[in-house]
């Protein structure tokens, strides 16, 4: 049998160097071992990307709900009634300030991003590169799952923001919490679930949109 | 991985149309794969992480499960370092570990009985899964507890990293795994006792 990397030319040997490189390369399971440790690692650039995104889009959620309670994200009090940014040693820790203006009770704690969603995030992003799937497919995957996961940070805030903790942002009826509740502690809570979470909604995205396209994808 | 059909096609359609039909019957076995497997989990997962009262029965209950946790951790782990003790569900020694919800790999023995009870296999096949994989989860999930212990005591800073990253995916994959084996397995077994090789194994 004649391989591929028999026919390149090896005068010095690299490039048979670069088509053995390229074949293990090809490899989806190399591929996923590869990037799954590059995505997962705690570099500060994207820890500070990270806090930030989730920051904001706390934010939003917080604003909707147009409650008397003032929460910053990456701030904490120096004096009454003013803030700084602070600089943490940890760019993964979101600093959560939070305080009733009408009663006077505040909060100050931070929120692990990593357990909270991050992990999450970049291990569907991991597997989703990692697998071959065509483009339009990996595009399907990735627009209805990217958001979804992004989504796993909020859990944790609006479950302790809403009668945990002295501050409440959300005042939920029975129900909601109850859902929110049971959601951040199967979803977030146990560690195992930041792999599985992804996993799972990964097989279902690329099974969804084509059941074949999946078997061949990690086959 | 992939699911037969239990439906029979007809000997006269064909190529074409077998290959629909095959196509159509094997999606809708996975779809009822994915469902079962979803409602199974979610009705786990949901007894597991309701928010019960603190001082309720089943929170007692929960609490001398941990325990029991602790004691089979600190059993091994007394064997290798005889300053350990346990109380309650702490681990005390020269390293201390308190044992609580999330430390016991529920989400990895959830996930895995979800699948094996969502796949379409006899119930006595499903029971033995059942039993060998989740000793198997706990065995691993006992090592990781002795493992912390060792690596809280060597190298505190890599703790977290252990605990919240490398073992709970060693923990998913090895959970995944275990399934993927069971099936394999099953699909051997089905292999060997059929009469002919059937057109519907080229899904399988």
């Amino acid at each position: 049998m004649v391989r591929a990397a028999d026919n390149v030319p090896n005068r010095f040997g690299r490039h048979r160097a670069i088509a053995t490189l390229f074949r293990v390369w090809s490899n989806r399971w190399v591929r996923l071992g590869v990037l799954l440790p590059i995505l997962l690692w705690p570099w500060n650039l994207l820890g500070h990307v990270y806090a930030a995104d989730v920051g904001a889009l706390a934010s939003a959620v917080i604003s909707s709900t147009q409650s008397r309670v003032d929460v910053q994200f990456g701030k904490t009090p120096t004096s009454a009634g003013s803030t700084q940014s602070t600089t943490t040693t940890d760019p993964w820790q979101l600093l959560l300030y939070a305080e009733d203006t009408e009663s006077g009770h505040f909060v100050n704690t931070s929120l692990d991003l990593r357990r909270s969603g991050y992990v999450a995030l970049a291990t569907f992003v991991a597997l989703t590169c990692a697998a071959r799937l065509r483009m339009r497919h990996k595009l399907f995957v990735v627009t209805i799952g990217v958001p979804a996961l992004h989504l796993l940070p909020i859990l944790p805030l609006v479950s302790f923001l809403s009668g945990k903790l002295p501050v409440t942002a959300f005042h939920l009826s029975a129900g909601p919490q109850f859902a929110i509740e049971t959601a951040y502690r199967v979803l977030v809570a146990p560690p195992g679930m930041a792999f599985a979470v992804p996993a799972l909604l990964w097989i279902l995205l690329a099974w969804w949109r084509d059941p074949r396209g999946l078997r061949a994808a990690f086959a | 991985m992939f699911l037969k059909p239990r439906h029979k096609r007809t000997r006269s359609s064909h190529k074409r149309g077998e290959t629909t039909a095959v196509g159509s019957a094997a999606r809708r076995a996975q779809t009822r794969f994915a469902i079962t497997f979803v409602v199974v989990a979610t009705g786990l997962f949901g007894l597991y992480a309701f928010p019960y009262r603190d001082a309720g029965l089943s929170e007692t209950w929960f609490q001398r499960y941990l325990s029991g946790y602790a004691r089979l951790a600190g059993g091994v782990l007394a064997l290798f370092d005889p300053a350990v003790t346990v109380a309650g569900n702490a681990i005390n020694g020269r390293y201390a570990l308190r044992i609580v919800k999330t430390c016991d790999a529920m989400e990895a023995n959830l996930l895995f009985l979800a699948a094996i009870s969502a796949y379409p296999a006899r119930w006595l096949h499903k029971l033995m899964a059942a039993g060998l994989g989740l000793a198997t989860l706990v065995a691993i999930n006992v090592l990781r507890i002795c493992s912390l212990y060792f690596i809280g005591l060597r190298w505190p800073a890599r703790f977290d990293f252990f605990h919240t990253e490398l073992w709970p995916l060693l923990l998913v994959a090895t959970t995944a795994g275990l399934f993927a084996v069971w099936v394999s397995w099953l699909t051997r077994r089905s292999a060997s006792h059929a009469p002919a090789p059937s057109p519907l194994s080229a899904i399988s």
